[in-house]
């Protein structure tokens, strides 16, 4: 069972790919902002973490750089959700200690490919 | 010994020439009385001993009358030895004559008779009175018996033809002596009244010669005074009245080649200091004209244009008193000499040289009543090494000879003329670009003071002339000038006191070899290019502002955008995959629409997103070195469910060779990307093909990608505006074939950023080929690409 902690602060973005991924077979933990997210990452200790950049009050990069910097969290791997034309934020992503990152709107078989591969685990089984 | 002598010599005619006259007068004077003196003592000293002897001759002649009167006497008495015969005839002849002062009888024996005045006597006389030459003798004595000075005349007396004795008479000298007494007074008399009258003569004779030459002489010392008005009137010898009349010719001339010069002196101060060589010209001409005592003078412009002969206007003329004027009628009067030597003058008069001629007149000179020229003379005038025309000298009076002197000072007169509108010329010159400059100039002198204005400055600062010049520099300018100084920013200060910003140039003046004359300054106003740079700014600020605004504008709506066009795409992603079973095919196929729609809005935003990020500078590029045959394997990956659609065939050509390639792998495949997919859209039923391919050029290696299709192609009107963004060939097109049109515009800036290109070539109906070009290997990177970093 894979545990995802999904940092998102659009409802709508939220819903839609907890509900995908879950419909896959994820465990999705939410957090709606950057502080929430770093809590539940402290706490949690998801296998994976997804999160948007443009975050309020504190951004994407500075979570990613903080647990990056946090021996508790280090490990856990991170992919920024980033939209296409801002090229600059995923190599911002990168640079601030994201291990991938996926473009929105999300295609979501390539970002289950990235999150077997970061988490060396398979996804829980497809739902019937 | 010698030496004394002529030293002493030589003094005593020092004396004598000192004392000599040195007058004309008193040396003729001396002449002539000298030879008349000399003539005078000649005859005293020829006459006077002539006289003498005439008067001894009459003592002697009665002397021997006496004698012979006794000889008769005598004659008795020798033969009876009784004197007293005779001594009685003696003593009567004694008596009657009182000039007799002896008689006395001596016989050659030496008995001798002596009677005198007071009684006779007899007595033995010496050999005296027995000279041995027995021939009568007389003269004048003193004889040894009496011891008195007497004439004393003895004639030998023969008897029967023998020598008998002698008859001595002796006669007193009274008479004689008295005689000679009167013959000196008078001949000193007569030499005295000579002697004064021929001096008188002489000094008359020699005053009256002298007179006309004195009379020169002092006419000659008036002339080198300078009074040439000076004549001599002299009726005299034809030689000394030849004389005159050559002093009077020759100081003619000199007073005629005076007033010339005097006019040549008067031209020259009048072109000096008249404004306008015009303005004084007429006075000039008449001037010269009276004094050359000609009977025309006229300035003649020389015609440009002359095929058939000498050809000048009439510019000024002035003319003697009674001579009509041929510039006084209407229009200009125009000379025009077409005679066999017009050729030769022009020739003459273009080299400078003067033309002479006589009664050869020009036509148009005797124009209306204006008499023709008897002798004319023709000096050109130079204006700035050209030949601008003549100045004429016409006399219709006489024939004349021009002299050297008029000549050469009718040259003068035409060069100072020439000297004078060739100064105004280039005074014009200069003061026409000093009118017509825009930028205000000004001259100051050594100290600073102002000297000349133009109008632009004075337009500029709204002072008069005559109220800037003499004021000092600083009175315009705020803050000091440095000299030799181009193009600082200074600001000039009106009449009224407002600020004028100007650009301002200075330099020095310097005359010659270095002494310094001035300083000259030109000044541009800055006051419009200031208000230009003022709104120029204000205008980049508005725009950077904007261009700041549009670019938070458009992330902003990228992100706003986006958000909700990625739930519309998740949603309809979610409900295909995971609600909507295939039991509910028209839903599906809806679903599909909904999300193939949010993926083209979604294409859209992207392009438009990116084109701005370039058109900011805010794109980079990062070279790595990658296999282009991947790259081709995932563009085509792309592309197969559209090629499938429109029924497309994908040919890929990439040989190994060509494979690598060091540049920006997203923008390369994105360029790759858009081709490929274009090429799709507009071709149906066709092929597509990509060739890669390495080109070995002067500037490097090259790698070339060329996209061809088989579709539509496009119209040679359409290609130029090809690469513009928002221009997709026509706007049915973008309903037909979807897209924004900003893809080829994208790709382009892509290649260039990559320090490549892009070109099209098609034709309608046939197809199109896209080649791009792109370095090779790694190389600097132009243009805004060289601000990225190196990513590989």
């Amino acid at each position: 069972m894979c545990r995802i902690l999904l940092v998102e602060d659009n409802e709508l973005n939220r819903d839609m790919l907890t509900r995908r991924l879950r419909h896959r077979g994820y465990e999705v933990a939410l957090a709606v902002n950057g502080q929430q997210g770093l809590e539940m990452a402290r706490s949690r200790q998801p296998d994976i973490v997804l999160m948007d950049l443009s975050l309020p009050e504190i951004d994407g990069w500075q979570v990613a750089r903080i647990l990056k910097n946090d021996a508790a969290t280090r490990c856990i791997p991170v992919v920024a959700l980033t939209a296409h034309a801002m090229l600059g934020d995923r190599e911002k992503a990168l640079e601030a200690g994201c291990d991938d990152y996926a473009t929105k709107p999300v295609d979501l078989p390539h970002l289950m490919g990235m999150i077997e591969r970061l988490t060396g685990r398979p996804r829980a089984a497809d739902r019937p | 010994m010698k030496k004394r002598f002529t030293g002493a010599w030589a003094k005593v005619r020092r004396r004598l020439r000192f004392r000599a006259p040195r007058g004309i007068t008193a040396r003729i004077s001396g002449l002539s009385w000298t030879i008349a003196l000399f003539s005078l003592m000649v005859f005293v000293g020829a006459s006077i001993p002539e006289q003498k002897h005439e008067i001894e001759d009459n003592l002697r002649s009665k002397a021997h009358g006496i004698a012979a009167s006794l000889q008769e006497g005598l004659a008795g008495a020798a033969v009876t030895e009784d004197y007293s015969a005779l001594v009685e005839q003696c003593m009567q002849a004694l008596a009657a004559d009182d000039s007799i002062d002896f008689l006395l009888i001596a016989k050659d024996d030496g008995f001798s008779i002596v009677v005198e005045k007071g009684g006779w006597r007899t007595a033995q006389l010496g050999a005296f009175w027995r000279p041995r030459e027995r021939a009568p003798a007389g003269g004048i004595e003193v004889v040894p018996l009496f011891g008195v000075r007497i004439f004393h005349f003895a004639m030998p007396y023969d008897f029967s033809t023998m020598p008998w004795g002698w008859i001595h008479v002796g006669l007193s000298l009274k008479a004689y002596d008295h005689g000679v007494a009167r013959l000196y007074q008078r001949t000193g008399a007569l030499a005295v009244v000579c002697v004064a009258g021929s001096l008188l003569a002489s000094v008359i004779f020699a005053r009256r010669l002298v007179r006309p030459m004195v009379r020169l002489q002092d006419m000659a010392g008036r002339i080198a005074q300078g009074d040439l008005s000076a004549r001599a009137s002299i009726r005299s010898a034809q030689e000394i009245e030849g004389l005159a009349q050559s002093f009077n010719t020759m100081a003619d001339a000199l007073w005629q080649r005076d007033k010339i010069l005097e006019s040549i002196r008067f031209a020259a101060q009048r072109f000096l200091s008249a404004e306008a060589w015009q303005t004084v010209i007429l006075e000039v001409l008449s001037k010269i004209g009276d004094a050359a005592q000609v009977s025309r003078v006229f300035l003649l412009e020389n015609r440009a244009a002359q095929e058939e002969g000498l050809v000048g206007t009439v510019l000024h003329e002035w003319v003697r008193p009674g001579i009509p004027c041929r510039t006084c009628g209407p229009g200009q009067a125009e000379l025009r000499w077409t005679g066999a030597d017009w050729r030769r003058w022009a020739g003459s008069l273009g080299r400078g040289e003067v033309v002479l001629f006589e009664g050869d007149g020009p036509e148009g000179a005797g124009r209306g009543s204006a008499p023709a020229s008897r002798s004319s003379i023709l000096v050109p005038i130079e204006v700035g090494g050209q030949w601008f025309g003549v100045l004429g000298f016409d006399d219709c009076v006489r024939v004349r000879a021009w002299s050297d002197a008029e000549r050469d000072s009718f040259r003068s007169a035409a060069g100072m003329l020439g000297a004078a509108i060739t100064r105004q010329q280039a005074q014009e010159y200069v003061d026409n670009i000093l009118r017509s400059m825009g930028e205000s100039l000004l001259v100051m002198d050594p100290e600073w003071r102002i000297q000349r204005v133009n109008p632009s400055a004075l337009r500029l600062l709204g002072y008069t002339e005559e109220q800037l010049v003499g004021q000092p520099f600083s009175r315009i300018v705020d803050g000091d000038v440095p000299v030799n100084t181009i193009a600082i920013e200074r600001t000039y200060r009106t009449s009224a006191g407002h600020p004028i910003p100007v650009l301002l140039s200075s330099a020095e003046l310097r005359s010659g070899p270095g002494s310094l004359v001035g300083y000259v300054c030109l000044a541009q106003e800055l006051t419009d290019l200031k208000r230009t740079q003022a709104e120029l700014v204000r205008a980049r600020d508005a725009a950077e502002n904007a261009n700041r605004t549009k670019s938070v504008f458009l992330a902003n709506m990228s992100h706003e955008l986006r958000t909700p066009l990625n739930a519309i795409i998740g949603y309809s992603q979610m409900l295909r995959e995971d609600c909507i079973g295939p039991e509910q095919p028209e839903v599906l196929s809806d679903l599909e629409k909904i999300e193939r729609s949010g993926h083209i809005l979604l294409g859209i935003i992207n392009d438009i997103l990116d084109l701005s990020k370039i058109e900011a500078g805010r794109e980079t590029v990062k070279a790595q070195t990658f296999d282009i045959a991947a790259v081709l394997q995932d563009v085509s990956n792309a592309v197969q469910p559209l090629a499938r659609q429109q029924g497309n065939v994908l040919e890929i050509d990439c040989p190994d060779a060509a494979r690598m390639i060091c540049a920006d792998l997203s923008k390369f495949r994105q360029s790759l990307l858009n081709l490929v997919n274009n090429a799709m859209k507009f071709t149906e039923r066709g092929r597509v093909s990509v060739t890669v391919n390495r080109r070995l050029a002067a500037d490097g290696e090259w790698t070339e990608v060329h996209v061809s299709d088989t579709g539509i192609g496009i119209g040679r009107e359409h290609l130029d505006k090809l690469f513009q963004p928002f221009s997709q060939v026509d706007s049915s097109a973008t309903r037909k074939y979807n897209g924004t049109g900003l893809g080829l515009a994208i790709t382009k800036k892509f290649c260039q950023m990559m320090g490549g290109d892009i070109a099209v070539e098609s034709e309608p109906g046939r197809g199109s080929r896209f080649s791009i070009r792109l370095p090779a290997g790694r190389r600097p990177i132009r243009g805004a690409a060289a601000l990225g970093t190196d990513g590989a």
